[in-house]
């Protein structure tokens, strides 16, 4: 334990001595502050004038996005390089040629990525929270429970970047970080809302039906579990909400830990 | 009692055959140089000892357990060859990691990283950022975190390499140190002259294949050329030679003897006193280790 904790110190030193950490920091914060800002004035939708309480409720929702986006930044740079720049450098040999195992290398190296990532998703929310009080004298839980589920995807695309970097280098890793984001969203979309379901694959075939349901099932929910995070935001989202994909997100994570410490016991340096 | 027993030990990389069958036991308490050309396979080996790199047959037992064993690799301190440090780290919390890494108390880091810093030079540079050490600062801190812990064995990787000749004295002088507290110290190297001056034992690797290994002053094929220089020379006296001397050449004042057996030269001074004569200076001229590792090197070509 005591290993894997020197190896997660040393990363959050890493990702918090490096310099382009502060500048996405800087940026965030802006739009936090346009999210902010979301709760200002008056809006109207569908004719209809948002109440100060809905008001809070649509910044919040703003708030959520940026930090979600932020963060998903953030994991996806830190993840890509942690592991590969010391496999690149040499430096790996200095750390695995310590008595420390391979599993426990890895382990320390996600725990402090999780770490730098985390902290600053923290920091955003409450920063953001507090904004939202002085405006409304509303302190939005909901935004803290909901990042709390949402790091659940975080928690997935490290270690998904992670065995991706193992095998490969680190723009492809960084390209499939994303384009695996992506690409799972947009299916969840596809099979996760029933009318968006209806309208594109209402009329399909049982076996084109099947096919999705596979394919849903058989790639990480990100964007079932950024929904179900949301509904407790707002209810943008509000059909069938279930508690899934936060199941199936948990047991992807597994299993894409089973694989990555296979791969990584068998790796030469 | 041997620290390292490598047996059958191989390792293929595709095609390519890093070592083949390797053969070998370390003793402890020795320095052992591990000698050869650039691909030899002699990092491999190492590799294969800290379980980096897997062999394709056989194996290493290092302390009596396999090889790559967390609890081997507890007594061992480790130099890589160019070691690559992160550089954001400063020299004191560098060595402060390694020191965890090993689950070293925070107390005993703290006496330990004072110590070595002090005894490494590196003491006003133990808060600079290690992207602005020089080569052989961290070659230095390098040393300072295979020490770290007091490990049993040594396993050094080229630990001269880029050292000006200062540095390379003080890394000579640690070495030695640790030899005396009876440290097994291994050391790849292709720089003759250090392995001579620190090593009792040495292995020519070639092509992954071990040709040659002894102590310095046996290994050697032909026995040191005996060299006599007289004030002035006798033909008594070059008699006398003949009879102990499988062959003797006379250069100047000087007779260059190519003994006939190990009691040679304990017969030369009784030699010079019956033939009279007035002797200058008797030396033997062994055979340097550059020509016994070119001729290994030599042999296994012609193969």
């Amino acid at each position: 334990m005591r290993q894997i904790l020197a190896i997660a110190g040393n990363t959050i030193k890493e990702g918090l001595r490096n310099k382009m950490f502060y500048i996405l920091l800087g940026v965030a914060l802006i739009f936090v502050l346009i999210g902010r800002g979301c709760m200002s004035g008056s809006m109207n939708i569908r004719n209809r004038e948002l109440s100060p309480e809905q008001m809070v409720s649509f910044g919040t929702t703003i708030g959520f996005f940026i930090i979600t986006f932020w963060g998903l930044t953030l994991a996806g740079l830190l993840s890509t390089g942690a592991i590969l720049s010391d496999i690149e450098t040499g430096v790996i040999t200095t750390f695995i040629s310590k008595p420390i195992s391979r599993l426990e290398y890895l382990l320390g190296k996600f725990a402090g990525v999780l770490a730098v990532v985390l902290l600053n998703v923290a920091v955003l929310a409450v920063g953001f929270s507090i904004l939202a009080f002085l405006r409304a004298s509303v302190f939005p839980f909901s935004l803290l429970l909901a990042l709390g589920i949402f790091a659940l995807n975080i928690v997935l695309l490290i270690s998904f970047i992670f065995l991706i970097s193992l095998v490969t280098s680190r723009v492809i890793a960084m390209v499939f970080g994303i384009l695996g984001y992506v690409f799972s969203t947009a299916f969840d979309i596809l099979v996760y809302f029933d009318a968006v379901r209806e309208k594109m694959v209402g009329s399909a075939s049982a076996l084109t039906k099947i096919s999705i349901q596979i394919i849903y099932f058989a790639l990480p929910q990100w964007g079932s579990t950024w929904f179900y995070s949301s509904s407790f935001i707002n209810d943008f989202f509000s059909q069938s909400m279930s508690f899934w994909p936060v199941v199936h997100t948990l047991l992807y994570i597994g299993l894409i830990w089973i694989v990555t410490a296979f791969v990584f016991s068998k790796k030469e340096f | 009692m041997s620290t390292i027993v490598a047996t059958g030990l191989t390792k293929n990389y595709g095609k390519v055959r890093a070592l083949v069958g390797v053969d070998l036991a370390v003793k402890e308490g020795e320095v052992f140089g591990f000698l050869g050309p650039n691909g030899a396979g002699k990092t491999t080996f190492i590799k294969i000892m800290l379980g980096l790199v897997f062999p394709s047959a056989g194996g290493i037992d290092v302390f009596g357990s396999r090889a790559g064993d967390t609890t081997v690799r507890r007594r061992i301190g480790y130099l890589p060859e160019n070691m690559r440090l992160q550089g954001f780290l400063k020299g004191r919390e560098f060595l402060d990691l390694s020191g965890k890494l090993y689950g070293l108390s925070r107390e005993v880091r703290k006496e330990r990283i004072g110590r070595y810093l002090e005894l490494l030079g590196l003491k006003d540079a133990a808060h600079r950022p290690l992207r602005e050490y020089s080569k052989g600062m961290l070659q230095r801190i390098g040393i300072a975190q295979a020490l770290i812990h007091n490990p049993d064995m040594l396993l050094l990787d080229e630990p001269t390499s880029g050292l000006d000749p200062i540095g390379t004295k003080e890394i000579r002088d640690i070495i030695l140190a640790e030899k005396w507290r009876g440290k097994t110290i291994f050391i790849n190297s292709h720089l003759l002259s250090e392995v001579e001056r620190t090593c009792d034992r040495v292995a020519i690797l070639d092509h992954g294949k071990i040709v040659k290994v002894g102590k310095l002053d046996t290994l050697s094929s032909r026995r040191a050329t005996i060299m006599v220089e007289v004030i002035e020379k006798s033909e008594k006296l070059h008699e006398g030679l003949k009879r102990v001397a499988e062959e003797v050449r006379v250069k100047d004042n000087t007779y260059i003897i190519t003994p006939k057996d190990d009691q040679t030269m304990a017969h030369i001074p009784g030699i010079i006193v019956e033939a009279g004569a007035r002797m200058v200076s008797i030396k033997e001229d062994r055979e340097s280790l550059e020509d016994i590792f070119l001729s290994a090197i030599k042999q296994e070509g012609k193969k």
